[in-house]
């Protein structure tokens, strides 16, 4: 027994055998074997969150000067839309009131009253270049859970994938391994929407399975259509900015613009059921 | 022995470190180094293959926690691609430029090519030009690049773990 252990081949062939185990068993998101990333993540995260804290100060610093020239114009800028979004509010009130009596008077229940929303940073980002996956600041302490959406203020940032004691993986809608079922706002045509390898780079995913008859065209908004269950009803996902249509019956895809910025992206909502 | 423990726990942590936050900040075309492949092949070419391996499995694990995918290929690819280094690191100039730009640039290439095959191929992406025109050689670029001022530091570090354990060797005997 003690020569086998000493044998180079026997060595060689048993790491690659646990290895490959290693990849079979850890291959379903949910699974026990991922417990080992605590050994990584929790002694990481109060570091991870410390560089970002730093970063951000220094970014903050230099962009300073910057800011003051660019908020002068944006002021005034911003007066005239005050007094264009005033108007707006007084018809959204009325739209408002409008909208609940309707929903009352068919029974409507708010999709977003079941969410618990919970506010994270990003403290760390996706180490390699093949995939678009961020760790937050949140994990199963505080509740998170697997498959949780996760959004900004914009829109839909993706979902998460794994949750480790004090950290979470948050896989974004434009990463390879990320499917959402989506529905084009104007004609309500159901789509999903992936993330590809090439568009990835520019911060942009695509829209497959795009019926042959859809209506559907640059600058169109695509939101979740709430099938598959991870994703609720209605939350924006980007405009369509170009359609490609082949020959195929559902050969025809999309490219969609994100109305997050992944690039810049520091503070995220997950959404947790209540 | 613990010492050299210590500092390989230190060394593979404090990468994954670099590799998951400050690294981000200087890609250049959305590409960023590997810091994990680069602290693999200079081990390899410095050490025997006994701790070459055993750092390259940590680090390349290291990697495939730090993505949150599937665990185990950066471990085994890391693993595979360490052993030929290891074994004829003391047949070659190591410390010359040429050297440590090739082997981490063929290092770089093998893993990433493998990790895309393994990845991606199996699951129908076949865009192989792309693949290798801006991820693979752009990133084997920068690898090669960045293992030359990286490789003096982590020579250097293994040097005073050989002092160390030759002064303790001494005095026990």
């Amino acid at each position: 027994m003690r020569r086998l252990f000493t044998n180079k081949i026997f060595i060689l062939t048993l790491i690659v055998v646990l290895m490959l185990s290693l990849a079979a068993v850890s291959y379903s998101e949910k699974n026990g074997v991922n417990m080992i990333s605590n050994i990584v993540s929790v002694p990481a995260a109060p570091l991870q969150r410390a560089f970002t804290f730093m970063t951000e100060k220094v970014n903050d610093f230099f962009g300073y000067f910057e800011d003051v020239k660019a908020t002068k114009a944006e002021n005034e800028e911003l007066h005239k839309k005050i007094s264009d979004l005033e108007r707006q509010i007084l018809d959204i009130e009325k739209l408002t009131k409008e909208n609940e009596e309707l929903r009352n008077a068919l029974n409507f229940k708010n999709q977003y009253e079941e969410y618990e929303f919970i506010g994270s940073s990003i403290i760390a980002k996706d180490p390699s270049n093949w995939f678009d996956v961020f760790t937050i600041n949140r994990g199963s302490k505080d509740g998170i859970l697997t498959d949780c959406p996760v959004i900004t203020s914009y829109g839909l940032v993706g979902r998460v994938s794994k949750t480790d004691l004090v950290s979470s993986r948050v896989v974004s809608i434009i990463d390879m391994d990320s499917t959402v079922s989506a529905r084009l706002s104007k004609s309500r045509d159901i789509i999903v929407v992936r993330g590809d390898l090439e568009l990835r780079s520019m911060g942009q995913c695509r829209a497959d399975y795009i019926p042959p008859d859809a209506d559907v065209m640059p600058g169109d908004t695509v939101e979740t259509s709430g099938i598959g269950g991870i994703y609720p009803q209605g939350v924006i996902i980007g405009k369509v900015v170009k359609v490609i249509k082949n020959e195929g019956q559902y050969d025809s895809y999309a490219i969609i613009e994100p109305v997050v910025d992944f690039k810049r992206l520091e503070e995220v909502i997950v959404m947790k059921k209540k | 022995m613990k010492y050299r423990i210590f500092t390989a726990i230190v060394m593979v942590w404090a990468a994954a470190f670099f590799q998951s936050s400050f690294l981000g900040y200087i890609e250049v075309f959305s590409i960023r180094p590997n810091l994990m492949i680069v602290l693999m092949v200079i081990i390899a070419l410095t050490r025997n293959i006994f701790e070459s391996t055993a750092m390259a499995i940590s680090l390349g694990l290291c990697m495939d926690i730090l993505m949150g995918k599937t665990l185990g290929w950066y471990g085994l690819l890391f693993f595979l691609v360490s052993i030929p280094i290891a074994l004829i690191n003391e047949k070659i100039y190591r410390e010359k430029f040429l050297v440590l730009f090739t082997f981490t640039f063929g290092a770089t290439v093998m893993i990433e090519f493998f990790f895309y095959i393994i990845i991606f191929m199996f699951k129908g992406y076949d865009h192989l030009p792309y693949v290798f025109s801006r991820i693979v050689l752009p990133e084997a670029l920068y690898n090669s690049i960045l293992v030359l001022p990286l490789f003096k530091p982590v020579s250097r570090v293994y040097s005073v773990l050989d002092i160390v354990d030759r002064r303790r060797n001494r005095i026990s005997q």
